[in-house]
């Protein structure tokens, strides 16, 4: 066998094993899909009939609708948040680079790097002692302190994506502190500021770890319920909660896929 | 809208990042209405004195007098002083108009008198069907005249320009030194402009601060910076110079003698005895003959290594010593005889064009 | 001497003040808590290290502690050989396509965890999707069990770290030169000896990125492996989970939580001094 025959057929081979992999990926979360529209109780694939049933059951349940609310009630208040905190830290560690900048940035960047079960011990109790367990505030801020690194990651790379003399231009010419953000800074890396709350905010609506031990039945965000659901039954009712959180996902995924594009196009005019 | 610019003065002033000294303490005025240039390396220091002075480069020591008020320690937007950045660093998402118009928003200026100083600056810069335009439509000499009249248009008390036409093609950067030295010209204005073009700095310039290592080697006119350089770093800088080292110096009855370590002797006018000097020939300076000349201070045999003919100027390397070449310049005339690649030459030069320069 | 100047306005003091609130915040509601685990950790016990003799001491627990360091392991090296090939296919792939396989790579990142894992078990099922499908081609007789035990886990969690393997390595891929390949084999190198000495070296930044990000990011793993794993196979976050809410002893899930804590500290500083040295950037920049 030549090496040009092994050859195609390696390529042969890399092609299938590549679509296999990618199929792997995306499989399983659209299996549940159909499943949320069967007409029977039981699991099985294809369904047996088709039927908004479990919809309907969800609607008509309390608490599922309670958990969506809970869920879009925290993430954005977190969104905002941390879109505001993670912006700042960006410009002071890209523009600032002062002595001690880097030891700061790996305080702003530690949080999406470990484990969530720590963080998630380690707010309980302090949480608790002042009275914030189980309320809005308290997984707010839970969530901000991981989604304060995404967006750093995102707008920092807004930021290095041109030259600070945009930002001496505007002092020189009269702009203070906030003039020069409000008109310059923002201006130029709004796309990645955007990017970045929309990500804090999914973050947000998909974590259950840190809402485990920081929501209370009545602050239960959609995941908590979901969690707390599956360790019972595996009902159709998930599948149908699952498909709602898939749509609120896949839109904002859609939404930060044409916010970079539109920047790449604009970057490269 | 024209005004008279203001005077600056410099006192001690020096800048250090860590262990680097990126300006060592220097005094210096810039007087009223002066276009001032300030010529170097890079990393000579230069782009460090301009950031001092619009106020985002904190300096270690000294001060910056403007009109007898010390700004030292007065942020950019404080300091009421215009900038032309290197790439002009127009506001991409706003319209030429909101460009020109921002300083004066800033100073939360009366929306009538925005439009009409705008209008102005754009008939003096003569842009006014721009207006509209996002600055990514226009051509480089367009952004640099908007860059000008954005750093202009709320009568700063000066104007700070850091390399502002190197991001131009060569044709357009000399159209565009005529017109930055006619803004000027209008406005009044006083400008600090840094380039590491000598010949740019030349054209425009009252004065040149040359620099090197942090420090102004020297000040003066062009024509002083070229026909009396004070050291080796000035006369290689400022356009070509031949150096010649120097063995040992001998008063003479018309200045000094000098034995040179290439093995033949120069006659100066200038009467000297410093230690570590060399020499400085400029290449115009320089006479070829093809006979041995009389009555000359300075005459050396040698050979033509190189002809170059360029619009308007021959050009001839010739070698003097095994490890001489000097350089020889005259304009060209229609027609004349041209040395020849290898041809015998005799190279002559007064003794008052023998320069004597501090070795650095 | 400081010559006149005083306090001088300059814009890293602005700077700092801006990082300032960020950093406050996080001190507050990030280090004082990791600070709180690691100080609970020393308590309630005779002497300070009472609770890591026991995690120490106790075969159960150290079993934990090693499971979790082999999953990691599994995972990781079954990300990066399913990821290999795949990222060097994806990285020479252009337009259209580039688009639709980033796009079905990024879609499992934007699916919540809980989803995925809640995916896997109705697939996973006795009466589930890959069993019926498994008996129907008569592979299987009797239905596998999936869930529970190590395989489910391991499928699960692979699924989920595989896009965080697949990024930095097709990134890595696009950063090398086609012209690279192309001159070994002018050079005489047949395709073997070429990727062995050409590609493979030159991938390494996203093999070592890719490496460090999926084996950190295993060994803190809650969601999968405490809905598809067996009560016998542990790992160590839901460990830490049932030490809080059903035992309900907070030193001993702090001890366990610092040793986690210590571990994944240890590998991001070593992953990153080693990156810095490579000569590309570290995990700040």
């Amino acid at each position: 066998m030549t090496w040009n025959t092994s050859g195609r057929l390696a390529r042969i081979f890399l092609v299938v094993f590549t679509v296999a992999v990618l199929i792997y990926l995306i499989m399983p979360t659209f299996v549940i899909v159909p499943m949320s529209f069967s007409s029977k109780s039981y699991l099985s694939f294809p369904p047996p009939g088709w039927s908004l049933q479990w919809y309907q059951t969800m609607m008509e349940r309390h608490d599922y609708p309670q958990a969506f609310w809970n869920s879009i009630k925290i993430g954005v208040p977190v969104a905002l948040l941390s879109t505001t905190l993670g912006t700042l830290a960006a410009l002071g560690v890209v523009r600032g680079r002062f002595f001690g900048s880097r030891p700061m940035s790996a305080v702003v960047i530690a949080p999406l790097m470990l484990p969530q079960i720590i963080l998630a011990i380690g707010l309980y109790p302090i949480m608790a002692k002042f009275g914030l367990a189980g309320s809005y505030p308290g997984v707010v801020i839970g969530h901000t302190v991981i989604c304060i690194p995404l967006v750093f990651i995102t707008v920092a790379a807004s930021l290095k994506n041109y030259h600070p003399a945009y930002e001496y231009a505007a002092m020189t010419l009269g702009a203070n502190w906030w003039q020069t953000f409000w008109h310059v800074t923002f201006p130029m890396i709004r796309v990645g500021v955007i990017v970045g709350g929309i990500l804090a905010f999914t973050f947000s609506f998909d974590e259950l770890i840190i809402a485990l031990f920081l929501t209370s039945p009545e602050t239960r965000t959609l995941p908590r319920l979901l969690w707390e659901d599956l360790r019972q039954y595996v009902t159709p009712i998930i599948a149908s909660a699952t498909t709602l959180v898939l749509c609120i996902s896949f839109i904002l995924f859609g939404a930060v896929a044409l916010l970079q594009r539109h920047l790449s196009k604009a970057t490269r005019s | 809208m024209s005004g008279q610019g203001a005077r600056i003065e410099y006192v001690d002033i020096s800048k250090r990042y860590g262990q680097v000294e990126a300006l060592r303490r220097t005094s210096l005025t810039i007087e009223a209405g002066e276009f001032f240039s300030i010529i170097g390396p890079s990393g000579s220091g230069k782009t460090t004195l301009l950031g001092v002075t619009a106020g985002y480069v904190p300096p270690t020591t000294g001060q910056i007098i403007i009109d007898g008020r010390n700004v030292v320690g007065e942020p950019p937007f404080q300091r009421n002083i215009g900038m032309v950045f290197q790439n002009y660093a127009l506001f991409p998402h706003m319209t030429v108009a909101q460009n020109i118009g921002f300083p004066l928003r800033m100073r939360k200026t009366p929306r009538a008198e925005v439009a009409e100083r705008v209008r102005k600056m754009l008939a003096l810069v003569r842009l006014e069907e721009m207006a509209e335009r996002k600055p990514g439509q226009l051509s480089g000499g367009q952004q640099q005249r908007i860059a000008l009249a954005r750093a202009a248009v709320y009568d700063p008390l000066m104007l700070l320009m850091d390399e502002p036409l190197s991001a131009l093609d060569k044709n357009l950067r000399e159209a565009m030194q005529d017109e930055v030295k006619q803004f000027q010209t209008v406005l009044g204005s006083t400008v600090l402009y840094v380039t590491h073009d000598q010949a740019e700095a030349a054209a425009m310039s009252d004065r040149i601060a040359i620099m090197n290592h942090g420090r102004i080697v020297q000040i003066g006119s062009p024509r002083d910076l070229y026909e009396h350089p004070v050291a080796r770093f000035v006369a290689s800088f400022l356009g070509e110079a031949n150096i010649f080292d120097i063995d040992k110096v001998s008063p003479h009855a018309s200045g000094s003698a000098i034995a040179t370590r290439h093995g033949f002797s120069l006659v100066s006018a200038i009467a000297s005895g410093h230690e570590g000097q060399c020499i400085c020939v400029r290449p115009e300076a320089v006479m070829l003959h093809a006979q041995r000349p009389t009555g000359h201070d300075n005459v050396i045999e040698g050979r033509i290594v190189d002809a170059t003919y360029t619009a308007g100027s021959l050009r001839y390397r010739v070698e003097l010593a095994s490890d001489v070449v000097i350089t020889q310049r005259t304009p060209s005339v229609r027609g004349a005889e041209m040395f020849a690649e290898g041809d015998r030459v005799f190279a002559s030069w007064r003794a008052e064009d023998t320069l004597l320069v501090a070795d650095d | 001497m400081q010559g006149t100047t005083g306090r001088i306005w300059s814009p890293a003091r602005g700077y700092f003040v801006i990082l300032s609130l960020p950093v406050l915040f996080l001190l507050v509601f990030f280090v004082w808590p990791m600070a709180g685990v690691v100080l609970r950790s020393f308590e309630g016990g005779e002497g300070i290290f009472s609770q890591y003799l026991t995690v120490f001491e106790r075969s159960s627990y150290i079993k934990v502690l090693l499971y979790t360091l082999q999953v990691a392991t599994t995972v990781t090296v079954l990300c990066l050989l399913i990821a290999y090939p795949v990222a060097a296919l994806v990285a020479r792939l252009q337009g259209k396509w580039l688009q639709i396989a980033f796009a079905l790579i990024l879609v499992p990142f934007w699916t919540s965890t809980v989803i995925r894992t809640y995916a896997w078990m109705v697939l996973f099922q006795r009466k589930g999707v890959i069993n019926g499908m498994l008996i129907d081609m008569g592979l299987i007789a009797e239905p596998l069990r999936f869930m529970h035990n190590n395989i489910g886990v391991h499928i699960g969690m692979v699924h989920i770290m595989l896009p965080f393997m697949l990024l930095p390595l097709i990134s890595a891929f696009r950063n090398i030169d086609p012209s690279y390949m192309r001159a070994a084999g002018v050079l005489g190198a047949n395709p073997i000896r070429a990727f062995w000495h050409v590609y493979l070296p030159l991938s390494m930044p996203g093999v070592s990125a890719g490496v460090a990000l999926v084996f950190i990011t295993s060994l803190g793993f809650f969601i999968t492996p405490a809905l598809l794993g067996g009560a016998h196979n542990m790992m160590v976050a839901v460990l830490i989970e049932q030490q809080v809410t059903i035992t309900v002893n907070w030193e001993l899930a702090s001890a366990l939580a610092s040793v986690l804590l210590l571990v994944t500290a240890a590998l991001y500083i070593v992953y990153d001094w080693v990156s810095r040295r490579a000569g590309g950037g570290g995990v700040l920049d």
